[in-house]
């Protein structure tokens, strides 16, 4: 209630143009000003503006989740850190509050276990965002480009060997990454997870209010999203249960 | 009657033996007879002595026969020894005559006075005019004619489904008066039965063939049949005690007719939810609240009422999500046996207690029937309620439901705090991908096509370095072969000329081989060749055209070569070697 007020108080100042909406560094730093004095609240509904004109980092996420797990909002907040690390995935700060926020939601579920090699790859796929390893492509084919120069202009043959040996290499190690990032991107692309932001919500065998309850979820539950039909979102949890939600009762990372 | 009066002789005789007081009574079998008919008189003696006894003068009657019977019986009351005396005198007599006959009393003496009886007043009738039994009065004990007295079992229905109720009657026909009976008593199988209560037989006369009967139903039972077919109730047996006059009662055996009943299965496209209820009932349910706090109990009353067979009834359980925790139910039942019919109500009361906040639906609960009035299926359901919990889950560390579920780390992160925000960071806008950009494929291809160029380049460079040399390589054996024709032309002496040949081989190799002027020696050659891989014969072949050269310069009678000779030479090895490359 406090905050849907806050928020109109906001959207009003921001019409009388008293609010200078359009400035997110200084909405952030007002927000953390806000964080720092504990008016979460505040605080929460600052970053969350920020977010809305349309502007991100794994920082003002990473705040933005605090925020919110201060107010004893669990679902926003493990949102937040979720989005956090999506961006960097080296977040360790986020990792850390992630796992604190994820001890207060109900639902706790093994998941089931994959073999060695797979959730090595994994792991290596999801250590860096798809910026990131973008980002190391391109250092490594320009490395692989000035080797490649010495090789053709080097002098003598033995530089000539050594430079033609690491071109070819780091040629290598390019087109790894690069395709190790297209699967990444795709991987993120077609596997959408979410977060269940409703207190509780009944996992059906159908799209369809009249259809059977599977089981029951609650609120901050990260789930996969499958499929989507209509209004309703086919979900997977991570101990491999499926079935349909309402899309209403989650948010999509 | 009898029975009081048997315990008012007791106490009389108690008091008597205690003092060792005499008593005496008398007593008749009945008191109508027929004309004609014998009489039972039983005379009494109590701690007395037939000496003193004065029997009646049986004025009216005539003595057919008189027995004797005693019985002594010892017994210790306050640790006294009491010795009781009795002494029965039976008379067997016939009355004189028709109308109102009177046996005098009995006298006996005693200690305390003498005892007297009272007289008995006798009714004499006419021959023929009591019912038959009266006439069969004096056969034996137990034998009490089967018609006057029998028990017959009655069906409320004939027919009727599995599981359907019905009632099992025993009624009692008799004309004498009864005095005491046991229940009548079957075995019941394939039924499950209940008793209803009779607190007071209600006599009724009924008249079957012109005889009078009275009659009573002694037991009724709801039976509720269990198996489907023919089914037959055995007879039942029961006693009773039948007064037949005052003082002579009899123990009668007797035996009902069996029953049979055709059972029906109940018919098929019975719903899902049906297990086996038969009769008319009523569902509801009630809960106390909709909107409740976590861990504040909520109480669901479900509750079914109408008639048949509540006690074997079950209630479908509601089903609920695990947030919730359900104790098990306090069931209640009442049963009605009121008219005949069993009907009751049957309630199960739930404690609910949510765990977790939220909306939960508590679904409808189903429950179908047989009803055999309608020959139908029917069912009902509870009304369905959305139950919304609010309120904070206790997730302290002591808390039950918090602490499940949690790995060893785990439980070290509990008493940990977030980590502080980060103040600096640089805000992007968002959506905006590097990898998705054609910046990133920019940057990745531009280095490729760069290096493609270079390399291009690079060959376009060689290339054109390349055939020049092969040009000169090629150009310079026909310029050493056109050296050597315009040498043949030229008017040259003879040093001169033989000067010349070297000079055009040299400049030869010096084109196609690059063979520099500093390996203008035997060991340069030989080592050229070797490099490029040339026969070492042809570095031999060289050497001596050169050394014949060489010597045709410095001593011309010696060489053995004319000029032509040494031109053809010459040409020749420029060939092969030509060739030999």
């Amino acid at each position: 209630m406090k905050k849907s007020i806050l928020i109109l108080i906001l959207f009003w100042l921001a019409g009388a143009g008293l609010v200078r909406a359009e400035n997110p560094r200084e909405l952030f730093e007002k927000a953390n000003a806000y964080y720092q004095s504990g008016a979460f609240d505040s605080a929460a509904v600052y970053y969350d503006s920020i977010l809305n004109l349309g502007y991100e980092s794994a920082e003002l996420y990473f705040n933005a989740g605090n925020a919110h797990y201060r107010l004893g909002e669990i679902a926003p907040a493990i949102y937040n850190y979720e989005k956090a690390l999506k961006l960097n995935p080296q977040f360790e700060d986020a990792r850390f509050n992630l796992q604190l926020a994820r001890l207060r939601t109900v639902d706790k579920m093994e998941a089931p276990k994959r073999s060695v090699i797979s959730v090595w790859w994994r792991n290596l796929l999801r250590s860096r965002s798809t910026d990131q390893w973008a980002l190391i492509s391109t250092i490594l084919i320009w490395i692989a480009f000035f080797t490649a120069l010495l090789y053709l202009f080097a002098g003598r043959r033995k530089i000539r060997v050594f430079a033609f040996f690491s071109a070819l290499f780091f040629l290598f190690l390019t087109l790894f990454v690069f395709f190790l990032n297209i699967e990444n991107y795709r991987i993120n692309k077609n596997s959408r997870e979410a977060i269940i932001f409703a207190p509780n919500a009944y996992v059906k065998s159908e799209p369809g209010r009249s259809a059977t309850d599977l089981f029951i979820i609650h609120e901050g539950t990260k789930v996969k999203v499958l499929d989507a039909a209509g209004r309703w979102y086919r979900i997977q949890l991570s101990d491999d249960k499926q079935g349909w939600i309402p899309a209403e009762a989650v948010r999509v990372i | 009657m009898r029975s009081i009066l048997a315990i008012v002789v007791l106490m009389i005789s108690l008091g008597a033996a205690s003092a060792q007081q005499a008593d005496l009574r008398a007593e008749v079998n009945k008191n109508t007879i027929e004309e004609g008919e014998l009489l039972r008189y039983t005379i009494t003696i109590e701690n007395g002595e037939e000496r003193n006894l004065t029997p009646p003068a049986f004025r009216d009657f005539q003595v057919i026969s008189s027995s004797r019977s005693s019985q002594m019986s010892v017994q210790i009351v306050n640790g006294r020894q009491e010795i009781k005396k009795t002494l029965k005198i039976t008379y067997l007599i016939r009355p004189s005559g028709v109308g109102d006959k009177v046996i005098e009393a009995a006298e006996l003496r005693s200690k305390n006075g003498t005892l007297r009886t009272r007289p008995i007043h006798i009714k004499v009738v006419k021959s023929g005019t009591l019912p038959k039994r009266k006439k069969e009065d004096d056969r034996l004990p137990g034998d009490y004619p089967k018609k006057d007295i029998f028990l017959r079992a009655y069906l409320s229905k004939n027919e009727v489904y599995k599981g359907e109720q019905l009632v099992l009657y025993y009624k009692l026909y008799f004309r004498s008066g009864i005095s005491n009976y046991e229940m009548p008593a079957t075995t019941l199988n394939g039924f499950w039965s209940k008793d209803i209560e009779i607190k007071k037989p209600e006599v009724k006369s009924q008249n079957i063939n012109g005889v009078n009967y009275r009659t009573a139903v002694v037991r009724k039972l709801i039976l509720f049949p269990q198996k489907s077919g023919e089914l037959e109730i055995d007879p039942a047996q029961m006693t009773v005690d039948v007064q037949y006059s005052f003082f002579d009662t009899r123990r009668i055996k007797l035996t009902s007719n069996a029953v049979k009943l055709k059972v029906k299965d109940l018919p098929a496209g019975a719903p899902p939810e049906f297990n086996g209820a038969v009769g008319d009932f009523r569902l509801e349910s009630t809960l106390s609240t909709e909107k409740a706090a976590v861990n504040e109990p909520l109480t669901l009353r479900i509750k079914i009422s109408g008639t048949g067979n509540i006690s074997l009834l079950d209630l479908p359980e509601p089903r609920l999500p695990d947030d919730f925790e359900v104790y098990d139910p306090k069931i209640n039942e009442r049963i009605s046996t009121r008219g005949d019919v069993l009907s009751g109500t049957k309630s199960y009361e739930y404690l609910l207690v949510p765990r977790q906040r939220g909306t939960y639906k508590l679904d409808s609960l189903l429950f179908a029937w047989f009803d055999p009035a309608t020959g139908q299926y029917k069912s009902a359901h509870t009304r369905s309620y959305e139950i919304r919990v609010s309120g904070e889950a206790q997730s302290s560390p002591g808390g039950k439901n918090a602490i499940s579920g949690l790995s060893k780390e785990d439980v070290e992160l509990l008493d940990r705090d977030i980590r502080y925000i980060h103040t600096e960071t640089k805000l992007k806008r968002s959506g905006l991908s590097y990898f998705a950009s054609p910046r990133y494929y920019a940057l990745m291809l531009a280095p490729v096509l760069l290096f493609l160029l270079l390399l291009l380049i690079r060959r376009q460079r060689l290339k054109a370095a390349g055939s020049a040399e092969q040009m000169r390589q090629k150009k310079a054996a026909r310029k050493a072969l056109k050296k050597l024709e315009a040498l043949a032309r030229e008017k040259l002496n003879d040093k001169d000329y033989f000067e010349t040949i070297p000079n055009i081989l040299w400049d030869y190799l010096g084109e196609r081989i690059h063979l520099d002027r500093s390996e203008q020696t035997q060991e340069g050659i030989r080592r050229k060749f070797e490099s490029l891989g040339i026969d070492p014969r042809k570095a031999e072949e060289l050497e001596t055209l050169l050394d014949n050269c060489r010597a045709a310069v410095y001593a011309p009678s010696q060489a053995g070569l004319s000029r032509s000779e040494m031109l053809e030479r010459a040409r020749l090895w420029i060939n092969r070697f030509e060739k030999e490359l």
